[in-house]
């Protein structure tokens, strides 16, 4: 039997929620994303609600706390989603489920997406509090992420997943946008997924509490190295992708 | 834990050149850590990732064209990592640093060639 190029959204339990915000911590750069989304699910109780298998992801199972998991799994709180990746995701997946994703947040009436991820900066060991750069295809978002403490990406790129997601949430008319912290490049950054976790509160109305995420960074790096490490060979194998000349 | 060095100072030649056999009797796993690299004309930067290390505990060792750097956790492992230089470096000159755990080690490559002044 050949491996099949289907992606599959099981919901275990029926989301039945009008107008959800949807928060996607995908690993890539400094694993901002998967560090913010899998503490926030945590420290705000969310349900798990399902899971997302396809033959394209490794092969891979995880286990917390005694529990084998799918390692892509979907989180609900009231009008909040949370999709949480513990696996990296090579390109070709990345094609597939970006267009999967999208077209479900559609049938769910998503008002909003916000992908969390990371920007890379050298001087990263000298900064305490690292900035947040964001950027949407909806100018009302854009002007409530301002509010919210967000510098808004005036020129620049967006490569990756996340590209797809955006890319696909204006072919099909949904609102999305991309945080963005300032990360390490290469390692687990705790520091830069608590700021995230700082704007989201503001955006997204949350009460989520920071403090043990920093405190707890040092535990936290050493329990992400490995995802780490594949992660960086993921993004090794997508940057083979050519960037617009103008930003190399 | 039981660690020890084994140093063999001098060769036949009687150069300044030695040799380190570093003998580590701990029990636990080592893990290579995190690492960068970013190279410039003058020297090499390497930094690595070690959380759960105290900056007491870290040992660096360089020679001409290896550094050795090896780090017991508080998680029951070690850090160690030798890099191999593609180029000479001045031993002494290396320089290391460790902040909010990570290890920042700046490697000068030893200058070969010179442009004469003439006069």
């Amino acid at each position: 039997m050949n491996p099949s190029d289907d992606i599959l959204i099981i919901e275990n339990k029926k989301i039945d929620v009008e107008n959800p915000i949807i928060i996607e911590g995908v690993p890539d750069i400094g694993l901002v994303g998967s560090i913010a989304v899998s503490h926030m699910v945590a420290e705000q109780n969310f349900e798990e609600v399902g899971y997302i298998k396809s033959d394209l992801f490794p092969p891979v199972m995880v286990v917390h706390d005694r529990k084998v998991l799918n390692p892509v799994r979907i989180f609900q709180k009231e009008k909040l989603i949370a999709i949480l990746s513990e696996i990296p995701i090579d390109p070709k997946a990345g094609f597939i489920l970006s267009k999967r994703l999208t077209e479900w947040y559609k049938e769910k009436d998503a008002q909003l997406i916000i992908s969390i991820s990371g920007t890379p900066i050298q001087e990263r060991i000298d900064i305490d509090e690292p900035q947040v750069f964001g950027t949407s295809n909806n100018e009302e978002i854009l002007k409530k992420m301002e509010e919210s403490g967000v510098q808004i990406l005036q020129e620049g790129f967006i490569s990756g997943f996340y590209a797809l997601i955006l890319k696909n949430s204006i072919e099909i008319g949904l609102n999305s946008s991309i945080l963005l912290a300032q990360c390490y490049s290469s390692y687990p950054d705790p520091g830069a997924a608590a700021s995230i976790l700082k704007i989201l509160n503001k955006m997204a109305d949350l009460n989520v509490d920071v403090k043990q995420l920093i405190e707890q960074a040092e535990d936290l790096k050493v329990n992400y190295r490995a995802l780490m490490e594949q992660t960086n060979a993921s993004i090794q194998r997508e940057s083979k992708v050519d960037v617009p000349t103008m930003y190399r | 834990m039981i660690r020890r060095y084994y140093i063999i100072k001098g060769n036949a030649n009687n150069s300044f050149r030695e040799t380190y056999w570093h003998i580590n009797y701990c029990s636990c796993n080592n893990v290579e850590p995190l690492t960068e690299f970013n190279e410039s004309k003058e020297a090499l930067i390497a930094t690595m990732d070690m959380p759960c290390v105290e900056k007491e505990k870290i040992e660096v060792t360089s020679e001409e064209n290896c550094i050795r750097v090896f780090a017991p956790t508080t998680k029951g492992f070690c850090f160690k990592r030798d890099i191999n230089l593609p180029f000479s470096t001045d031993p002494e000159k290396v320089l290391a640093t460790f902040k909010k755990g990570i290890l920042v080690i700046e490697i000068p490559k030893k200058v070969k060639h010179y442009k004469i002044e003439i006069k």
